[in-house]
């Protein structure tokens, strides 16, 4: 069920951003919650009903407010309370695209686990995977992945079909400097063939028209026109497949998180 | 604890908070009208004090709150609304209503109005009393007013050491406000018309004026390489001369252009400077 949850959210975040009128019965929820917990003297208790004014926000796609209400939670490292609150701070994380703290957030969880759990906790085991995959860490993704298929419900066909691609991702810094050695190259190597192309061949142009210039007694149109021209295509094609490699990285990773979620379900 | 027992305890306690939705404003009420404040709960607040207002109608206590927290999420004339239904009945409300009141007024660029406002402040203490003076000054040097500004700085009292540092602040912008000359955009026009890019140097901005006269001069240079090998009808020189002839128009037009944005950069960066200085006091001074 919590997986629905997870593909809900998702949703949720991406048609709420930018909200800024809060429906009236949330906030009314969410005042109950709120009045609940600041006249509530138990600690835990209190935690309960701040946990459950979280949800009222996670609802509404406002992840954030609902992070910084767990934050607000201060229970003892025994309470009952800790597992729902840990697991809402790794999915709200999550949700709000801050991978490496929500895998931080995961580790913590598993050290407060300690080693006598039995079993493994799927909702984890999915957000791990999940972060895996945001951080760019596919192999690993698809490792655990595997190791768990029994525990998800998924096929190990289902999810070598969810990581079918290639499993590594496009460094950023290589398609700049690809593109530095050879224009075009980066946009090639970040997987845009055809904006390689063209990136290539309007600097071959430039170039061509500059030596030509040059070769004619132009000084100052090869010289400036065409040299100042070609400078800023060299540049700017280099910024342009460090930012096309950032973006196919991007778009691998939703695709393989929203296809590994269809196949939980 | 069960979650049994738990929806349990949270059902009895939504009915108290329904039931204490209809009651009136109790201490408890109050303690927790501060606390939303203080976990910056404001749209919770908001809707917390309308539901208060449909059982008491508007209070004191209700419209200073709204109005706070209208000014906490920034909707200035919502706030100023709300401030204005605050009466005398309560010194510390109507005063500091009065202070937020001016200050978002000053924000709004309406100064006649928030000069009005801060001057209905009543029974000050010594200390607020020398708030609503830097306040005023900060005011009239908003409104480029020098000589009021100066009528006040010169009773400015030094021993307050939450005002003093913003008092000095004001001075210094006066300085600044008061002994800079205007730069012309007529100069600047026709200086940018005889070098290109010497409007932007009378502006002080070496860097664009470098930039305008290196464009131009290689438009230049390259138009009259045109003319020299090819002649006045070549293609070379007459896509390099149109180049260069909207480069040198645009140049002037841009540093006559530059001198205006300038004027504007100038008073918003010392306004700026200048609300800051007066809004810093009234959030420590006026709760």
């Amino acid at each position: 069920m919590r997986y629905c949850f997870i593909c809900i959210f998702l949703y949720g975040y991406f048609v709420s951003s930018g909200q800024e009128n809060i429906p009236r019965d949330v906030l009314k929820s969410a005042l109950y919650y709120e009045r609940l917990a600041f006249e509530e003297s138990d600690l835990s208790r209190k935690g309960f009903f701040l946990l459950q004014k979280s949800y009222i926000y996670k609802g509404i796609g406002d992840y954030q407010s609902a992070l910084d209400i767990l934050n607000r939670i201060k229970i003892s490292s025994r309470d009952s309370l800790n597992g729902a609150l840990k697991y809402e701070k790794i999915l709200l994380n999550y949700l709000l695209g801050n991978y490496q703290r929500s895998f931080d957030e995961l580790l913590k969880y598993r050290l407060s686990q300690g080693t006598s759990q039995e079993g493994v906790d799927n909702d984890i085991l999915v957000l791990e995977i999940l972060n895996l995959i945001g951080l760019n860490k596919w192999v690993e993704a698809k490792e655990l992945a595997l190791q768990n298929a029994d525990h998800l419900s998924i096929t190990s066909k289902q999810i070598q079909e969810v990581f079918s691609g290639k499993l590594k991702p496009k460094n950023p810094d290589k398609a700049y400097n690809l593109s530095l050695f050879l224009p075009g190259v980066g946009q090639m190597y970040s997987g845009h063939y055809l904006k390689g192309v063209l990136s290539g061949s309007i600097q071959v142009l430039l170039v061509g028209f500059s030596a030509y210039s040059l070769h004619q007694g132009y000084f100052f149109t090869g010289g400036m026109t065409g040299v100042a021209l070609f400078y800023t295509f060299y540049l700017g094609g280099a910024r342009n497949a460090r930012e096309l490699a950032m973006a196919r990285n991007k778009e691998q990773a939703r695709k393989m998180s929203s296809q590994l979620m269809k196949g939980i379900k | 604890m069960t979650i049994s027992k738990r929806s349990f305890l949270i059902h009895i306690s939504l009915l108290g908070s329904l039931w204490s939705f209809g009651q009136g404003f109790s201490d408890n009420d109050y303690q927790f009208l501060l606390h939303l404040e203080s976990i910056s709960a404001y749209d919770e607040g908001v809707f917390w004090l309308e539901q208060k207002e449909l059982v008491l109608g508007r209070t004191d206590t209700t419209a200073f709150h709204l109005g706070m927290f209208e000014y906490f999420r920034k909707n200035r004339a919502s706030s100023i609304r709300f401030f204005e239904d605050v009466n005398r009945s309560n010194l510390n409300f109507w005063n500091t209503s009065r202070f937020y009141s001016g200050l978002q007024y000053a924000y709004l660029g309406d100064y006649g109005k928030a000069n009005q406002v801060l001057m209905q402040t009543d029974s000050l203490s010594e200390l607020h009393a020398e708030l609503r003076k830097l306040s005023l000054a900060g005011l009239s040097l908003l409104d480029h007013n020098f000589e009021r500004f100066e009528s006040f700085q010169t009773s400015f009292d030094p021993n307050y050491y939450q005002l003093v540092d913003h008092q000095q602040a004001l001075l210094d912008t006066h300085h600044v406000m008061r002994d800079r000359k205007a730069k012309s955009p007529v100069i600047a026009g026709v200086l940018s018309a005889i070098i290109p890019g010497g409007g932007k140097f009378y502006l002080g901005k070496i860097g664009q004026g470098t930039m305008s006269l290196m464009t131009s001069t290689i438009f230049a240079l390259q138009a009259y390489e045109g003319y020299r090998k090819d002649g006045p009808k070549s293609a070379s020189f007459i896509v390099f001369g149109s180049i260069f002839s909207v480069f040198y128009v645009a140049n002037i037009w841009g540093s006559v252009v530059a001198v205006k944005v300038e004027n504007v950069n100038f008073n918003k960066t010392n306004h700026d400077a200048i609300l800051l200085h007066m809004h810093i006091p009234i959030r420590l001074l006026c709760k």
